[in-house]
């Protein structure tokens, strides 16, 4: 064997221990169970999309996932316990925009405004504006045409929250007169009250009103989404009818900066495996929400951002923050 | 037919027999431990029932639901700890008699009751499930304000003390339901910044406090009152007398829970409440309630259990649930690709008819279950208080921490504990607090969702026939006393007068 | 109905839940010298009444963009109003219901609540088995069991079960004192 491929073959034992021994670095992570932190009780949407995720990804990070469902203050109780947690990535949040809501009115406690670190967002869902079977406005121009004559009621969740945000938002965004907005508990109660013509709009998930869609019972106008959605192919986008406006439920997993750059790398690259796997890609579809809601750090980082920024001036614009 | 028989035929094949006593199994034990309730148990194994067959999959959390409000009286009568909210109206009467030596007559009551009225449910989901779906949406926030105010008209019959004490325990339940974030305008009421507050008070920990922990503190107190052992009777089962006592308040419930479970913003818990004040209201024997009436287990178990079949009403005819263990249900269809709406009926039949044939099965499952169970857990009641007390604080610790993983509501439990105790001390019956509680938030937010859907202007109310409807009913209600005593009165003067003549 | 001069079976059942309720304490009117405990009760019921009227005069404002015309506030006064009233006829009618008789506090009432403390002390430190030992044995001795081994071996398997059934079975968290939190 001549010398230099001894030294060659020396060369390359030496990369595969180096190899070897960087690969058991990050071996050592997860070491052990993962806690998903959130901030809905077991069995809210929130919830079910965690355990969802869950199913396809102990093969995918080699850890068992367990969910920690901390309820309370629109998620500041879960920025608490999170915040209590050591920063070693074995602690993940997943996140709505109620969070970031709760960041910019500054409930979350020790988590401030950019201490967010965005891991892959899991769904997202385009809010629709929808209006009851028996109302008088059948198409888009109809509903903007008689809300720029008088204010109209919209169904949302509670004051504050994001759809109510939306609302005022695409108010503002038409140029329409100031929406009466009635809160109610949750999706299927404002799907009731639209059938039952107490409301004259909402803006909701697909989903949620789904049998209501395909039973006649409901129409949806316009779709606040950059594309038109598949299931409802019919309805325009805000943009094609000249409001420039993207509203969306949205969901995502996050740690808490301070977390290694490389664990959150691996959380990462595991969390996007299972979430792309069949179980999860099936949830995502029988709930109507696309198949690209799945994205990776940079992404949902980015969208992160750009909701802190719209939400602040909305907050703002509400006097809801001072 | 076809469907229905193909649906039916489900219940000769071994695996989903095997499928369904599982799920009833599960459900009867989770519903007894205070910690774990239908929902919570529906909601953690639904990513199993992904990988089971759709019928298999639902038929399996539908046993669950079934069973585990069945399950919740068990633990409500044997320790005064409702195993789930559902079961807070069966502790009022079931666990005086089984602290009288009756436990096992009061357990065979509430699975006897629990399975006609969850029995009759299905039946009325089989029959009539997209016709009567659509009464949900003739509901809306003015006419679920007038139910409440009906619901909490009648405060002053619940519980064993004078009325007016009643209405004051129900009022302060009212007031403890605007604990937290205002759903109208976003602000944090009383939570004086505890954000495990900010989501209101959960029902769980107050009812362990309430129930539970003032008993245990009523206990304290009779130590050295050394109880007459009454256990000998502890494992009988009811007798046919009892069944036919029970038959009027069995039959109106049955149908009371089922209407309240159709209605999407109601449920067991509710559907039990308002029995039990009806079953009160309708019986011969109103003394005994508060004291360990049979028929105060009878009408609030048939009604919880019949509301679970109500609930599926609008869930499978409508995909809106009724209540959290559907919102689970729902979940669990739509993964499976089964879209819920009225067109469900005519595309899956097949499907349906299974859903409906495990309901049937688990509630017929859980009478044999609960007949022999109940002889055995009896023998709880024969435990010496010194042993049964401080276990009953751990499952009760561990109840209020398990939903919401929060010690916040621990002290809650605690607190409620006390303050159950001061109550009764004092002659306030806590029953009240539990009504005013649940239908209390349900005032204040339909209030003002009406006032804005009506543009501030309250005489709207009065054009509405449901509304109108409710508010008759309830002041006849209240008024029912006073006018029975004046056409008593009326009656009797006009008897003398023909007398005289 | 508040006229009512006889005793109602109601009422006699309100006392019969603290154990009274013999014929000795059933008899009408006012006695001379002692209040009527209702009186005593209603104005205690006002006065936290008004206490907790403070507290809703420090809710936050809300935006006038969000203000939909009843204030956070506006319910619960309303509430408060009503205990108020309530608690005034309680008072006021007192005197047309029979007397209670309350029995002094017991002190192992006293003993126990302090001991409910304790369990929350031990939750603290050693978590939900911390409870389970304070609660079974302690309360257990506290309440008269002398059966130190019955007792302990109870705590055990409510402990092992515990764990078994919650944080094995259906992966719900129990309880984690200060102790688990360090050595996790």
């Amino acid at each position: 064997m001549p010398a230099h491929q001894k030294t060659c073959l020396a060369l390359g034992f030496g990369l595969a221990v180096l190899a070897a021994g960087a690969v058991r670095a990050q071996e050592a992570f997860p070491s052990k169970p993962i806690e998903v932190v959130t901030h809905a009780g077991v069995g809210g949407g929130t919830d079910i999309t965690a355990r969802m995720m869950m199913v396809q990804a102990p093969a995918a990070l080699k850890t068992e996932l367990v969910v920690a469902n901390k309820t309370g203050g629109s998620g500041s109780a879960s920025f608490g316990y999170a915040v209590s947690r050591p920063k070693d990535g074995h602690t993940i949040m997943l996140i709505t925009q109620t969070h970031l809501l709760t960041l910019l009115q500054g409930k979350g406690g020790a988590v401030k405004v950019g201490d967010l670190v965005g891991i892959a967002r899991a769904t997202e869902d385009p809010q629709v504006l929808m209006v009851g079977a028996n109302s008088p406005y059948k198409t888009a121009q109809d509903f903007i045409a008689a809300a720029k004559t008088k204010s109209l009621k919209f169904g949302t969740t509670q004051i504050g929250s994001v759809d109510h945000i939306a609302v005022v938002g695409f108010a503002e965004k038409a140029g329409l007169w100031k929406p009466i907005v009635v809160p109610f508990r949750g999706g299927g109660d404002i799907v009731v009250n639209l059938v039952g013509g107490n409301l004259d709009g909402a803006l909701l998930n697909y989903a949620e009103a789904e049998s209501q869609i395909k039973a006649n019972e409901v129409r949806a106008l316009i779709v606040f989404a950059k594309n038109k959605m598949d299931s409802l192919p019919q309805t325009p986008t805000a943009a094609e009818i000249g409001i420039p406006a993207v509203y969306s439920t949205t969901r995502g997993f996050a740690v808490l900066k301070g977390t290694p750059e490389d664990r959150i790398k691996v959380l990462e690259e595991g969390l996007v495996k299972s979430m792309q796997g069949k179980i999860y890609q099936d949830y995502l579809k029988s709930s109507g929400q696309s198949a690209g809601s799945v994205v990776g750090r940079a992404d949902w980082q980015a969208e992160i951002d750009e909701f802190l920024k719209t939400g602040d001036a909305a907050l703002v614009s509400l006097g809801i923050k001072k | 037919m076809d469907a229905f028989l193909a649906g039916m035929a489900i219940l000769a094949d071994p695996y989903m027999v095997g499928i369904i006593l599982a799920g009833t199994v599960l459900g009867v034990i989770v519903g007894a431990l205070p910690g774990l309730s239908g929902s919570t148990t529906a909601a953690l194994l639904l990513p199993i029932t992904i990988t089971m067959s759709p019928v298999a999959g639902i038929a399996f959390l539908g046993a669950i639901y079934c069973a585990a409000n069945f399950g919740g009286s068990i633990t409500a009568i044997l320790i005064n700890t409702p195993g789930d909210p559902s079961a807070s109206a069966t502790a009022y009467d079931g666990y005086p008699m089984a602290r009288r030596g009756e436990a096992g007559r009061a357990l065979g009551m509430s699975t006897i009751a629990s399975a006609i009225g969850g029995i009759f449910s299905v039946f009325v989901l089989i029959v009539a499930a997209p016709l009567l779906a659509k009464a949900a949406y003739s509901f809306g926030p003015p006419e679920y304000f007038a139910l409440a105010i009906f619901g909490l008209s009648m405060l002053a019959a619940v519980g064993s003390s004078t009325g007016i004490k009643n209405l004051m325990v129900g009022a302060f339940g009212v007031l403890l339901a605007t604990i937290g974030l205002d759903l109208m305008t976003g602000v944090d009421r009383f939570t004086f910044g505890v954000p495990e507050l900010s989501e209101g008070l959960g029902l769980v920990p107050v009812l362990t406090g309430l129930f539970a922990i003032s008993e245990l503190l009523v206990q304290a107190g009779r130590l050295q009152i050394i109880p007459e052992r009454l256990g000998l009777n502890a494992m009988k089962l009811p007798s046919m007398a009892d069944y036919r006592k029970c038959a009027k308040a069995i039959g109106l419930s049955s149908v009371l829970g089922t209407f309240i479970g159709i209605l999407p913003a109601l449920g067991a818990t509710t559907a039990a409440l308002i029995s039990y004040n009806e079953t009160r209201r309708w019986s011969k024997y109103k003394d005994e309630f508060g004291k360990g009436s049979i028929e105060g287990i009878a009408g609030p178990e048939a009604a919880n259990n019949a509301a679970v079949g109500g609930s599926m009403v609008p869930t499978l005819a409508l995909g809106i649930p009724g209540s959290a263990t559907t919102a689970i249900i729902l979940a669990g269809l739509i993964v499976q690709g089964v879209r819920p709406g009225p067109h469900l009926f005519n595309e899956q039949p097949a499907l349906l008819y299974a859903v409906f044939a495990s309901m049937l099965a688990s509630n017929l499952m859980y009478v044999v279950l609960g007949l022999f169970a109940a002889k055995l857990f009896a023998r709880i009641t024969l435990i010496p208080d010194a042993i049964l007390w401080p276990g009953v604080l751990v499952f009760a610790i561990v109840g209020a921490y398990g939903p919401n993983q929060s010690l916040v509501d621990v002290w809650v439990m605690l607190g409620f504990g006390v303050i159950g105790y001061v109550m009764r001390r004092y002659g306030f019956s806590p029953a009240p607090l539990v009504m005013g509680l649940v239908l209390g938030t349900m005032v204040e937010e339909t209030l003002k969702q009406s006032l804005l859907i009506f543009d501030h202007n309250w005489l709207l109310f009065f054009t509405r026939p449901i509304v109108v409807a409710l508010f008759v009913v309830t002041a006849l209600s209240v008024c029912a006393p006073w006018l029975a005593r004046a056409i008593r009165g009326a009656t009797k003067s006009a008897r003398l007068r023909a007398a005289e003549k | 109905m508040t006229t009512r001069q006889l005793p109602s079976p109601t009422t006699t059942l309100a006392a019969s839940t603290t154990e009274g309720g013999d014929e000795t304490s059933t008899t009408a009117g006012p006695a001379p010298g002692r209040v009527h405990p209702d009186i005593v009760t209603g104005l205690v019921i006002i006065a936290l009444c008004l206490a907790v009227w403070g507290v809703t005069l420090a809710f936050d404002d809300v935006p006038a963009a969000i203000s939909t015309g009843m204030g956070p506030e506006t319910f619960p006064r309303l509430v408060l109003g009503v205990i108020i009233a309530l608690s005034c006829w309680l008072a006021l009618t007192a005197s047309n219901r029979c007397r209670p008789e309350i029995e002094a506090v017991h002190p192992m009432i006293y003993a126990t609540a302090a001991a409910l403390g304790g369990v929350m002390a031990a939750m603290a430190v050693f978590g939900i088995h911390g409870a389970v030992v304070a609660s079974v044995i302690g309360i257990g001795r506290l309440w008269g069991e002398r059966r130190l081994p019955l007792l302990a071996t109870i705590a055990v398997g409510m402990s092992l079960s515990l764990h078994f059934a919650f944080v094995r079975g259906f992966g719900i968290g129990l309880p984690r004192g200060l102790l688990q939190t360090w050595l996790s």
